[in-house]
C-alpha cells in the first residue's frame, strides 16, 4: 500500500467513526462536510456503511474451525470388523471426547453383547501408557451396579481400546437437553446412584477425572432409575506430553473441573466431589454453573473471577440439596465435602424420611404420619406451644451443659433424665440428651432422643427457631458432623439469653474440639473466660486444651484459678472434674497425676457423680500399667469395670477394658494384652457400644498382627466389621490411624491392592483434616509398602514423607527413607537423610527407644557404605539374612545351612497356617538359596517357583526378583538353557520395573544385576 | 531458552511492564503450544465443546500459564498473541493444502461424510490474512479485533472487555473491518 493510499484510507476510517453512529438525516451532512471537494471518498464512506447491511462477507463464515486446522473423524472400525480376533463390530453407537463407542460380541464368551470403545489417545510415551494402562486395571476391579463394568483393554492396529459392560440408554446429558431439569424427586435416586458408586470407585483407589452429565448412563424408568458412571479413570489417557504430565496437565471438562485441577495440580478423589457439585447443580437447576457462551469465556472468567458458590436463580431446589451442592462447590479442597459417602448420607438424610414429612404444615400430613404423630404426641402433649420450661428442669438442664462440656456425659444423661421428668416437653433437654447420649456410643438411644424431639417438635404450631437450632445440632453430632453442630451453636449464641450464651459457647467449643479444631475451640473457650471469669467449665476446658498444646504455665495458672474457686464455695464434684482433667492433660510428673487423680476419686465418692469415680479408678490403673506394676493395674481395672457394669454403665466398662489391652500392649505384655483386648470385644458387643467395640477391634487386631503372634487371618476377621462400621457412620476423625492398621493387615494377607487402597484413603483423610502426624504415617506406610514393588515410587512416598516427618517429628521417616534411596543407588541423599536421622536421634531421651533407633541408623550408614563398595560385609538384620548370608560363604558347613533350611521351611509353613502370606513367602524365598547352596536343584527349583507365584499374586516384585535369580541360577546349574534365557530376561524385567537403575547404566551398583545383564545378546542394544 | 525467560507468566509480566521485545519469544511459544494442542487433538471428534478449536487458546493459556497470578493486563496479552498464533496456524496449514492441490496429491476422504466438517478455502484465508496486514497499517485496532473474533474465536463482549474499550467501539470497528477486508477481497479478483 502505498503512503499516500495509506494516508487515504486513515481518513476514510476517521470519518467513518465520525459517522457510523448517528442518525442517517445528520449523517449525510456530516459526511459531505467532512469529505469536502472528494467525492471519491465520499462514496467510499458511504459503500463501506451499506456494507453493514450486507450478508454472507468473508469474514462471516467462520475460520477456525475444525475443519480449516484438518481434523477430520471417522470411525475406526466397521460393523464386521473383528476387533483383536475376538470382538465382532455390530454398530457405532455414538462419538465422544475420547474416541467412539460400538456395539460388539464377544466371540470368546458366546456372543455376549459388550461395548468396545476405540479410544482415539496421543500415546506419547511409555511412561504415559503404563500408567494409563493402570488406572484401567484399576477401573477393572470395581465391581458396582452404578459404575461401569471394565472387562479389557487391548491393542489392535496399533491403537488401545476398551471393552466395557454395553449399556443401553440415555446419557444425563441427552436427558437435560431433552427435558431441561429434573424434580427433586427425579433427581435423588439418580443422585443417591452417583454418589454410591463414585463411593466405590474412590474405595478402589479410582478417580474418575472427568465426571459430567455425558460421562452418566441413564437406564430403567423414571420411576426405578438406574444411573452409571462411565469411562471411569479413561481421562488419565489424555495428557499430550510427558513434560506436562509431570507439570501437572489439565485434564478433564473445563466447566466441570475442580479448581485445583485447573491449577494443574492434579486430581484427587475430591477433585471429583467437585465435579459431581456441578452435575447435581445442573440436574436440580437445568442451567450451567458458569454460564459462559464459549469455552474461552469460561476459561477467563473462571480465571478471572475465581471460584464463587453456586447461585440458585431458580426456587424450588430443596435446601438440603443447596447444602449439598455448596458442599461439593467449594474451591478449597480442604473445605469440600470429603467423600461421595458424605454426600450420599446427607441427602439420604433430607430424604422424604419421617422428620422430613413432620416438618411440613400439620394439615397436610397423611393418614399414616397423623396416627403416628398422635400416638407419640399422647406421652408428652404436643399441643403445648409454649417453649419455657419448667424452672427446676432449667436448672437441671444447665448442670447438664457443664457436665457435659466437662467430659462427664453419663453424669449429664442422669441430670437430663431428670429434668425431662419435670417438663417432657422440655425440646432442649431432649437435644442435648441425644449428645450425651452419643458421646457415651449409646447410638440407639441417642437416635431415639432425637426422633422423640423432632416429632414434639414439628407437632407444635410454634416452634421456636432456637429449638430447631439445638435439633439441627444433635442432627448432627449423630451424623459425626461436629463441624456442623459447632455451626449451629454459633448462630444459636446469638439468640440466647447472655446467662446462657457462654454455655452455647463452651459446647460450641466442645464441637469444635470433636471436629478436630482445637485451635479453634480454644480462641472461643478463651473468648467465653475473658467475658465471663466466673464459668469455671470454661476454665478448667480452657486450661485442658492449653496443657494439650504444651502451654503448661498458662494451663497450669488457669487450673489453679478453678481449683481456688471450687474450693472457695466447696464444690466438691467440680473439683473433682479438675483433678481429672488436669492429670489427664498436664502430665509434669506422674507422681502429681496420681495425687490428682487420688485426691479426685476422694471427691467423687458416694454416688455424687459415678463417671468422675470410674474414670478416677480406671486412669490409677493405667498408671500401674505404666509403673510396671501389671498385676495391680489389670485387677484395678478389673474391679473398676465390674463396679461399672454393675452400675449400667457398659460401655464406660468395655472402654476401660480396651484401654487396658493397650496400654499392656504397649508395654510388650503381649499375651495379657490379647486377653483383656478380647475381653473388652466382648464387653462392647454386649453393651451394644458400637463405636468402643469398633476401637476395641482394630486394637485387638493390631495386637493379633503383631509380630508376636502373626495370627493374620483371626485379625482381618476382628477388623474387617470395625473398618466398614467407622465408614458407615462417619467416624472420619479416627478412620486415618484406624485405616493405616488395617492396611498394615492387608499387606500381611497377600491382598495388595486392598492395602494400598486403604493406605491412599487414609492419606487423603489425614489430608483433609489437615493433619500433619496422620499424612506422616500415611506416607511413611506407602513407603514402606512400595519397598517391596517399585523403589521409584517408594522414593516419591518417602520425599513426600520426610517434610511431613519434619513438621510431625516422626523420626523413624527418616532413615526408613535413607534405606530406600540407598537401594536406587542415590547414596548421597541416602547419607544425608542417615545424617538427619542422627542428630535427630542424639536429640533423645537415652533409653531403649534411643538405642533401637541408632542401631538401626548403623544399619543403613552400614548399608550406604556397602552399597558403595566401600565395605565388605553386609549388615545383618535378622535371621533370613543371616541364613542367606551363610549360605554365600563358602566356610560354613553344609549342616549349618541344612539347619537353616529346615527352620526357614518349618517357619514359612507356621506364616501360611496363620495367614501372615508375607513373611511366609520371605521364609520360602531365603530356604531357596539354601537349597541352592546344598545344590539340591529339584529343591531348589520348587522352592524359588513357590516364592514367585506367591510374591507375583501379591505384586512384590523385590521378592519375585530375588527367587527369579535363585531359579535362574538352578536352572542353569542343571542345564536347561532354555529356560535359562527365559528367566534372564525376566529377571531383567522385573528389575527395571522395581527400579534397580536401567539397563543403561547396567542397574548401577547391583553386581548380580549388572552380569546378568551382560549376558543378554547385544542385540537387545 | 534460558530458565528465566521460559516461564510463560513471567513473560506475560514482563511483557506488561512494557518490554515489547519478547513478544516474538511468547508469539514463538504460544505458535508451538497451539500446534502441539492441535495435533494431540486430530482424532477428537467436533461433539466435544472442549475440542473446538477456539478452545485451543484457551487451552493453551491454562497449559502455559495456568490461572495463576498474572495481571489482566497480562492475560490480554496473552490472547492478542496468541489469536495471531492461532491465524499463523492457519495460514501455513492453507498452504500446505494449497501445494498439496497443486502437486495432485490425494486427500484422504472419510468414510462418513456426517462426520467431516465443511472446508475453508485456503485461497479465502490466504487472501484475508493478506489484506489483514493492511489494515493493521490503517488502524491497528481494527485489526486486532479482527483477530480476536475471527482466530481468537471471541464474542464482541469479550473483545470489548479484552481491549477495555465499550462495546459500540467494537461493534463499529468490526464493521468496518468487514466492509473493508470485503472491498479488498473482491477488488483483488
Amino acid at each position: 500500500m502505498t503512503a499516500d493510499a495509506l494516508a487515504r484510507w486513515k481518513r476514510v476510517k476517521g470519518i467513518y467513526d465520525e459517522v457510523a453512529d448517528v442518525s442517517s438525516a445528520t449523517r449525510q451532512t456530516l459526511i459531505d462536510e467532512r469529505c469536502g471537494q472528494d467525492p471519491e471518498m465520499r462514496a467510499e464512506v458511504n459503500r463501506l456503511l451499506s456494507r453493514r447491511e450486507q450478508e454472507g462477507l468473508a469474514l462471516d463464515v467462520p475460520y477456525v474451525n475444525a475443519g480449516a486446522l484438518g481434523y477430520r473423524t471417522g470411525p475406526r472400525y466397521h460393523p464386521g470388523e473383528l476387533v483383536a480376533g475376538r470382538y465382532r463390530i455390530a454398530a457405532l453407537l455414538g462419538a465422544g471426547g475420547m474416541g467412539e463407542v460400538y456395539s460388539a460380541l464377544d466371540t470368546a464368551q458366546g456372543d455376549q453383547r459388550v461395548a468396545v470403545k476405540a479410544l482415539r489417545l496421543d500415546r506419547g510415551s511409555a511412561e504415559l501408557d503404563a500408567r494409563f494402562r493402570r488406572e484401567v486395571r484399576l477401573a477393572q476391579q470395581v465391581d458396582h451396579p452404578h459404575v461401569c463394568r471394565v472387562f479389557e483393554l487391548g491393542e489392535h492396529a496399533g491403537d488401545l481400546f476398551c471393552v466395557m459392560e454395553l449399556l443401553e440408554g440415555e446419557t444425563l446429558f441427552g436427558r437435560l437437553a431433552r427435558v431441561g431439569r429434573l424434580s427433586p424427586a427425579e433427581a435423588l435416586p439418580i443422585a443417591l446412584q452417583l454418589c454410591q458408586g463414585l463411593a466405590a470407585a474412590h474405595r478402589a483407589g479410582v478417580i474418575h477425572r472427568d465426571l459430567k452429565p455425558a460421562n452418566i448412563i441413564l437406564l430403567g424408568t423414571a420411576e426405578d432409575p438406574r444411573a452409571v458412571i462411565i469411562d471411569f479413570g479413561l481421562a488419565a489417557g489424555f495428557v499430550h506430553d510427558q513434560a506436562l504430565t509431570q507439570d501437572g496437565a489439565v485434564i478433564g471438562t473445563l466447566a466441570y473441573m475442580a479448581p485445583e485441577q485447573m491449577e494443574a495440580g492434579g486430581s484427587t478423589a475430591v477433585a471429583d466431589l467437585y465435579s459431581l457439585g456441578v452435575v447435581f447443580f445442573e440436574m436440580l437447576t437445568g442451567q450451567k454453573l458458569h454460564n459462559a457462551k464459549s469455552p474461552l469465556r469460561l476459561a477467563v472468567q473462571k480465571a478471572r473471577e475465581g471460584f464463587r458458590p453456586p447461585v440458585f436463580a431458580a426456587g424450588g431446589v430443596p435446601l438440603v440439596w443447596r447444602e449439598v451442592i455448596a458442599g461439593c462447590l467449594q474451591a478449597q479442597p480442604a473445605k469440600r465435602t470429603k467423600s461421595a459417602q458424605g454426600a450420599h448420607d446427607r441427602l439420604q438424610l433430607g430424604r422424604p424420611s419421617l422428620g422430613f414429612v413432620l416438618s411440613r404444615p400439620l394439615v397436610r400430613l397423611p393418614l399414616t404420619i397423623l396416627l403416628l404423630l398422635v400416638l407419640s404426641a399422647y406421652g408428652w402433649g404436643w399441643w403445648r406451644s409454649d417453649p419455657a420450661p419448667d424452672p427446676e428442669a432449667a436448672t437441671l438442664y444447665s448442670q447438664a451443659m457443664a457436665a457435659l462440656v466437662e467430659a462427664s456425659p453419663v453424669r449429664a444423661i442422669g441430670l437430663l433424665e431428670r429434668s425431662l421428668n419435670r417438663d417432657p416437653q422440655f425440646l432442649s433437654a431432649r437435644a442435648l440428651i441425644a449428645i450425651a447420649h452419643t458421646e457415651v456410643d449409646q447410638l440407639d438411644k441417642a437416635q431415639n432422643a432425637l426422633l422423640q424431639a423432632t416429632a414434639a417438635s414439628d407437632g407444635r404450631w410454634r416452634r421456636g427457631h432456637s429449638e430447631s437450632l439445638r435439633l439441627d445440632a444433635a442432627r448432627a453430632v449423630l451424623m459425626h458432623d461436629f463441624d456442623g453442630a459447632a455451626n449451629r451453636y454459633r448462630i444459636l449464641s446469638d439468640q440466647v439469653s447472655p446467662r446462657e450464651r457462654s454455655q452455647i459457647h463452651v459446647l460450641r467449643a466442645r464441637m469444635l474440639e470433636q471436629a478436630g479444631k482445637s485451635d479453634e475451640a480454644l480462641t472461643v473457650l478463651g473468648q467465653v473466660v475473658k467475658v465471663d471469669p466466673g464459668n469455671l467449665t470454661a476454665r478448667v476446658r480452657y486450661a485442658t486444651l492449653l496443657a494439650r498444646q504444651h502451654h503448661l504455665d498458662a494451663a497450669k495458672e488457669h487450673f489453679t484459678f478453678a481449683e481456688e474457686a471450687y474450693k472457695g464455695n466447696d464444690n466438691r464434684e467440680g473439683l473433682a472434674g479438675l483433678l481429672l482433667a488436669r492429670a489427664d492433660s498436664l502430665h509434669i510428673d506422674p507422681a502429681a497425676d496420681r495425687r490428682d487423680l487420688e485426691r479426685a476419686l476422694e471427691f467423687s465418692g458416694g454416688t455424687r457423680n459415678p463417671q468422675h469415680r470410674l474414670t478416677a479408678q480406671f486412669r490409677l490403673a493405667m498408671l500401674d500399667v505404666q509403673d510396671r506394676a501389671y498385676e495391680k493395674g489389670i485387677n484395678g481395672t478389673r474391679q473398676a469395670a465390674a463396679r461399672a457394669q454393675r452400675e449400667g454403665l457398659h460401655g464406660v466398662a468395655a472402654a476401660a477394658m480396651g484401654d487396658l489391652g493397650y496400654a499392656l500392649f504397649s508395654a510388650r505384655r503381649w499375651d495379657e494384652a490379647v486377653i483383656a483386648l478380647r475381653e473388652s470385644v466382648a464387653m462392647a458387643e454386649e453393651a451394644r457400644s458400637y463405636a468402643i467395640l469398633a476401637a476395641n477391634r482394630i486394637r485387638l487386631g493390631e495386637a493379633l498382627s503383631n509380630p508376636q503372634f502373626r495370627r493374620v487371618a483371626e485379625a482381618i476377621e476382628v477388623m474387617g466389621p470395625a473398618i466398614t462400621w467407622y465408614r458407615q457412620n462417619h467416624y472420619n476423625e479416627v478412620l486415618p490411624v484406624a485405616l493405616l492398621k488395617w492396611g498394615t493387615v492387608l499387606v500381611n494377607a497377600a491382598r495388595p491392592d486392598a492395602a494400598e487402597a486403604s493406605f491412599r484413603e487414609a492419606l487423603d483423610r489425614a489430608k483433609a483434616q489437615d493433619s500433619v502426624l496422620r499424612q506422616t504415617m500415611a506416607l511413611q506406610r506407602l513407603g514402606g509398602f512400595f519397598n517391596y514393588r517399585d523403589l521409584r515410587q517408594a522414593v516419591a512416598y518417602w520425599d513426600d514423607a520426610v517434610p511431613q516427618a519434619r513438621r510431625s517429628g516422626l523420626t523413624l521417616v527418616f532413615i526408613q527413607a535413607a534405606g530406600t534411596h540407598n537401594h536406587l543407588g542415590e547414596y548421597g541423599s541416602a547419607a544425608n537423610l542417615q545424617a538427619e536421622f542422627d542428630r535427630r536421634v542424639l536429640k533423645l531421651e537415652p533409653g531403649s527407644d534411643r538405642t533401637m533407633l541408632e542401631n538401626r541408623s548403623r544399619h543403613v550408614q552400614w548399608e550406604i557404605l556397602y552399597f558403595q563398595g566401600k565395605c565388605l560385609v553386609y549388615p545383618l538384620t535378622d535371621l533370613i539374612a543371616r541364613s542367606k548370608s551363610d549360605a554365600c560363604r563358602p566356610g560354613v558347613s553344609d549342616a549349618t545351612v541344612r539347619g537353616h533350611l529346615q527352620w526357614l521351611e518349618k517357619t514359612a509353613e507356621e506364616a501360611t497356617a496363620k495367614g501372615d502370606i508375607l513373611e511366609a513367602t520371605k521364609h520360602w524365598e531365603a530356604a531357596s538359596h539354601m537349597a541352592l547352596r546344598l545344590a539340591d536343584f529339584p529343591n531348589a527349583v520348587r522352592l524359588a517357583e513357590r516364592t514367585i507365584g506367591l510374591a507375583h499374586s501379591m505384586r512384590f516384585s523385590e521378592l519375585e526378583l530375588e527367587a527369579s535369580l535363585v531359579l535362574r541360577a538352578a536352572q542353569h546349574r542343571s542345564g536347561n538353557r532354555e529356560a535359562v534365557s527365559q528367566l534372564t530376561r525376566q529377571c531383567l524385567d522385573l528389575a527395571t520395573r522395581i527400579g534397580f537403575r536401567s539397563p543403561a547404566d547396567q542397574f548401577g551398583g547391583r553386581q548380580d544385576l549388572r552380569r546378568l545383564w551382560l549376558k543378554v545378546p547385544v542385540r537387545h542394544e | 531458552m534460558p530458565p528465566e525467560t521460559s516461564d510463560v507468566s513471567s513473560l506475560l509480566i514482563r511483557i506488561g511492564l512494557g518490554n515489547s521485545a519478547l513478544e516474538k519469544e511468547l508469539f514463538e511459544r504460544v505458535n508451538a503450544e497451539l500446534r502441539r494442542l492441535a495435533k494431540g487433538i486430530l482424532h477428537k471428534s467436533q461433539s466435544d465443546p472442549l475440542l473446538q478449536p477456539t478452545a485451543l487458546v484457551n487451552e493453551a493459556y491454562l497449559k502455559l500459564v495456568g490461572s495463576r497470578s498474572v495481571a489482566w493486563q497480562g492475560k490480554a496479552h496473552f490472547f492478542f498473541i496468541a489469536a495471531r498464533a492461532m491465524r499463523q496456524v492457519l495460514v501455513d496449514y492453507a498452504r500446505t493444502r494449497m501445494s498439496e492441490k497443486r502437486e495432485g496429491n490425494r486427500i484422504r476422504v472419510d468414510l462418513s461424510e456426517s462426520l467431516a466438517i465443511p472446508e475453508t478455502d485456503p485461497e479465502l484465508l490466504l487472501a484475508i490474512d493478506r489484506a489483514l496486514e493492511g489494515l493493521r497499517e490503517i488502524d491497528e485496532r481494527c485489526a486486532r479485533i479482527v483477530d480476536l473474533r475471527c482466530f481468537g474465536g471471541l464474542t464482541v463482549e469479550e473483545t470489548a472487555d479484552l481491549l477495555q474499550v465499550s462495546l459500540r467501539t467494537v461493534k463499529r470497528d468490526w464493521d468496518f473491518a468487514r466492509g473493508w477486508l470485503q472491498e479488498q477481497l473482491e477488488s483483488s479478483k
